[in-house]
């Protein structure tokens, strides 16, 4: 005879591991501390490649009054503001980073203990039968 | 109203019993027209202008996340835009790569409104994609929103550049790359309808969140009226043409989505909207509460009036079957576990509570007269509203 509970238990999960599951399963075989770390990381190698592009841009867009106006003191001047602009960049972004990581780890471990729980439930509706 | 509530009803169960296949057709619709367009505007490569090609990109597109569909869609601006300069791809290609390292790599759930954002132009409704997604979303979009517009104005950009390069008998590299750079970048429309979007949507946001009555009417409309005086006080300011009959008809068609989107997403009755004031140990609440409105889509049933039905659904409230089979002897046959403990209970005749037969059916027969008695006058309590009066 066909267990109702187990059903919309079963379906529940099934849709859970054919969604957000397979994500989320993904994620929580992680520590937190090491997939927010490696995640932020990720995103410092990023910014970098990004920035070098703007930079790339804006040396391509200004490479005109660059040429006219070329000194020492001004390509140093301008050479300073980039790095510092790097760094305030690359701190921003790893403190984005970092939460945004740190949130998606806590909501996948939230779920996919929600599952386990399921899991577990279900385990036990299949002990009952066999007995 | 009612009308209107009711054909939501029904769109939203024909949403829920068909959610997969209409998801699927959106995708594919939107892929299309957003491919459409890129090749109508910036078609510069007859390969992938191919209406095949575009068709059969649309429903690949379909079956894959939506972030396929702007990844596809850029690659094909990318196309395009490489047979017209190489040096107009790279700034292009490094634009697009900008935002997905910027943005996209971290929220990639909000890459279609890179997408809908040029749509939404190219169809003379700019501000309507800010008020729609400032409604149901939150300010985070307010940055695919800035990057959908800059996506808008580098292919219009393409656009006028490339008749110029292709009529032009010397072009090189180097000058191609810093012509289009400092054009696409340096475009004050650009910067004044992301500023105008800006402005939009968060303005549309902070009225939604309040809590005034018609707030969301009130966000759609002050949203589509910013919009529009931003690009034109920012266009008389700066020197940029403006279309004003295509702003004010933009502006109206936001208003209108975003009434829409009301009614899809906000209904509520305001006529009935509640104060409530209360406390705790802590704090003093001072509460609003409004009711939403909801109108379920009206299921076609058969039901047949007559007054042997009428009876039989009065018998429903108090079962009089019910009560009869209790009061009546039990026949033979198996008994439950529950009874036989019962009948063990049950006194003998020398018993002095012992109870005749003929004196204990006629005891029932009077149980279930009363019973009957009973429902006959609830039944005519009920027909000559008598409960009502006596309140």
């Amino acid at each position: 005879m066909i267990d109702a509970k187990k059903v919309k238990l079963m379906t529940r999960m099934a849709s859970y591991e054919n969604n957000e599951g397979k994500e989320d399963l993904r994620i929580s075989a992680y520590y937190r501390k090491d997939y927010v770390s490696l995640h932020t990381l990720y995103s410092v190698i990023w910014v970098t490649v990004g920035y070098g592009c703007l930079v790339l841009l804006m040396g391509v867009c200004m490479f005109d009054t660059l040429m006219e106006s070329a000194s020492m003191g001004l390509l140093i001047s301008m050479g300073v503001l980039v790095i510092i602009g790097y760094f305030a960049v690359v701190v921003i972004y790893a403190a984005v980073s970092h939460v945004i990581y740190n949130k998606k780890h806590q909501r996948a471990r939230m779920r996919v203990k929600k599952y386990n729980h399921d899991l577990t439930r279900l385990l036990k509706i299949y002990e009952k039968e066999s007995r | 109203m009612n009308g209107i509530l009711e054909l939501k009803g029904q769109l939203q169960e024909v949403y829920a019993k068909y959610s997969k296949y209409i998801d699927k057709a959106i995708q594919f619709i939107l892929a299309l027209i957003t491919f459409y367009m890129i090749n109508h505007n910036i078609g510069f490569m007859n390969m992938l202008k191919n209406p095949i090609i575009t068709l059969g990109l649309s429903v690949v597109c379909a079956f894959l996340p939506p972030v396929f569909t702007v990844l596809a869609a850029a690659a094909l601006v990318l196309g395009h835009v490489y047979s017209v300069s190489l040096g107009m791809v790279l700034v292009t290609a490094i634009a697009f790569l900008l935002m997905f390292i910027f943005y996209l790599r971290l929220a990639p759930r909000t890459a279609i409104v890179v997408l809908l954002m040029p749509l939404a132009y190219m169809l003379k409704i700019p501000a309507a994609v800010p008020v729609a997604f400032a409604l149901v979303g939150t300010p985070v979009y307010a940055v695919p929103s800035a990057f959908g517009t800059i996506v808008y104005f580098m292919i219009r950009q393409v656009k006028d550049s490339a008749a110029t390069l292709q009529t032009a008998e010397e072009s090189g590299f180097i000058a191609d790359t810093m012509g289009f750079a400092k054009q696409a970048l340096a475009s004050k429309e650009m910067w004044l309808s992301v500023a105008a979007v800006l402005i939009c949507m968060l303005a549309v946001y902070s009225i939604r969140r309040s809590a005034v009555a018609h707030a969301w009417k009130i966000a759609s409309a002050v949203g589509a009226v910013l919009y529009m005086v931003v690009v034109a006080v920012g266009g008389v300011a700066l020197g940029v043409k403006a279309s004003y009959g295509s702003l004010f008809a933009g502006a109206i068609a936001a208003v209108i989505i975003g009434l829409i989107l009301e009614i899809l997403f906000f209904a509520v009755d305001y006529a009935k909207c509640e104060s409530l004031q209360y406390e705790d140990d802590e704090y003093y609440y001072y509460v609003k509460a409004i009711p939403k409105v909801g109108v379920a889509a009206p299921e076609k049933t058969v039901k047949r009036i007559n007054k042997r039905d009428e009876l039989r659904n009065e018998s429903e409230v108090i079962d009089s079957d019910e009560l009869r089979r209790k009061t009546k002897k039990p026949a033979g046959g198996k008994k439950k576990p529950q009874a036989k403990s019962q009948q063990k209970a049950q006194p003998r005749k020398n018993d002095p509570v012992y109870e005749a037969p003929e004196r204990r059916q006629a005891k029932k027969e009077k149980m279930t007269e009363s019973a009957e008695h009973l429902l006959l006058t609830r039944s005519l309590r009920k027909d000559l509203n008598l409960d009502e009066d006596g309140k």
